[in-house]
C-alpha cells in the first residue's frame, strides 16, 4: 500500500506544476579541488511557474549562518528545469546537523495570486 | 547441394538479426529517493468583508491559500508554515495593522497523519508539524487584517507572504 502511494507521489509531483524540490535530503560533503575546503552537490528542481529566482544559504545545527561558497548565491532557474549546484564549506565549518537550503525568491512586484515563499533544507548527518 | 545450404544460413542469420534488432532494449531509469515537495496547491485571495478587514476566510469573500507537502520517507522532515504578519506591497498605510492567522492540516493523504492537527507546535506566527508519515498533507493558512481602529483600508492591491518551509530531520 506504502510502495503504491510512493509510486502516485511520484507522478502526482511530476503532474503538478507549482513545486519546489532540493535533493539529496542527506547531503555528503567530500574533497574538493581547494585544500581545506569540501564540497557536495545538491539538485534544485523548479516547477513554480511564478518563481524563476532561488537563494542559497548554509546553517550550523543552531541555525547559525555558515560562510560557505557557490558559483551564484542567487540563481535563475526557469520552469521545469533541473540545477545541480556544487556548495563549498571549509573543512573546519563542517559539523553535524549542519543545514544547507534552497529558498525562493519573489519579485516583490511581481507577485500576481501565489504568495508561498518556499524554503527546503538539507541536513548533513 | 552446397548453394541450398549457403541460402538456409543466410536466411537464419537474417532472421537472427531481425530477432536481434526488435529485442533492442530501450532504458528508463528512475531513483526514488528522500525528498520533500513543497507545492502551492491554491493561491491565496484576501477578501475585505467591512472597510476596515482583509480576510482569506471563505465567509469574508476570501480564499485561503493551500500548502502541500510530499515527503517520500517517513520521519525525515518536518513542516515549518508561517502566516503573514506585514504586507509585502501595498498602497500608502499610515496607522497601525493587526495581523492575525492560523494554520491547519485540511487534507491528507494516509489515515495517520490524522494526529499531525494535535500534534503541531505553535509560536509566535509558526507552525511546525513533524512529518513522520510518508505522503502528502495539505495545509490552509488563514490570515486576516484590521486597519487601525476602524479605519478603511485605502483602495488598492495588497499583498502578503506565506512562508512554507520544509527542513531535515
Amino acid at each position: 500500500m506504502r510502495y503504491i502511494m510512493c509510486v502516485m507521489m511520484m507522478f502526482l509531483s511530476l503532474g503538478y506544476a507549482n513545486a519546489h524540490e532540493w535533493t539529496p535530503t542527506y547531503p555528503k560533503f567530500r574533497a574538493s579541488y581547494m585544500s581545506g575546503v569540501m564540497m557536495t552537490t545538491m539538485q534544485l528542481y523548479n516547477s513554480r511557474r511564478d518563481v524563476e529566482h532561488y537563494a542559497f544559504s548554509v546553517y550550523d545545527k543552531d541555525f547559525n549562518p555558515i560562510q560557505f561558497a557557490t558559483a551564484e548565491q542567487i540563481t535563475s532557474v526557469n520552469y521545469l528545469q533541473r540545477k545541480t549546484i556544487e556548495i563549498y564549506v571549509r573543512n573546519k565549518d563542517i559539523s553535524k546537523g549542519m543545514y544547507i537550503c534552497s529558498e525562493s525568491k519573489l519579485i516583490r512586484n511581481d507577485v500576481t495570486a501565489t504568495i508561498v515563499r518556499s524554503r527546503i533544507c538539507s541536513k548533513v548527518k | 547441394m552446397f548453394h541450398k545450404l549457403t541460402n538456409v544460413t543466410l536466411a537464419l542469420a537474417t532472421s537472427s538479426f531481425i530477432v536481434t534488432a526488435s529485442a533492442a532494449d530501450v532504458p528508463i531509469v528512475g531513483n526514488v529517493e528522500s525528498k520533500c515537495t513543497i507545492t502551492t496547491d491554491t493561491p491565496g485571495i484576501y477578501g475585505n468583508p467591512t472597510p476596515n478587514e482583509l480576510s482569506t476566510a471563505t465567509v469574508d469573500g476570501g480564499i485561503a491559500p493551500i500548502v502541500r507537502y510530499d515527503v517520500i520517507l517517513a520521519e525525515a522532515y518536518k513542516a515549518v508554515i508561517s502566516y503573514p504578519e506585514s504586507f509585502s506591497s501595498s498602497p500608502p498605510l499610515n496607522d497601525t495593522l493587526t495581523f492575525t492567522g492560523s494554520v491547519s492540516v485540511s487534507e491528507v493523504s494516509d489515515a495517520q497523519m490524522s494526529g499531525y492537527e494535535t500534534a503541531k507546535r505553535e509560536y509566535n506566527n509558526v507552525t511546525e508539524v513533524d512529518l513522520t508519515i510518508a505522503g502528502s498533507t495539505w495545509f490552509k493558512i488563514d490570515s486576516g487584517v484590521t486597519y487601525g481602529f476602524d479605519k478603511a483600508f485605502p483602495g488598492g492591491t495588497y499583498r502578503a507572504i506565506v512562508s512554507a518551509e520544509c527542513i531535515a530531520l
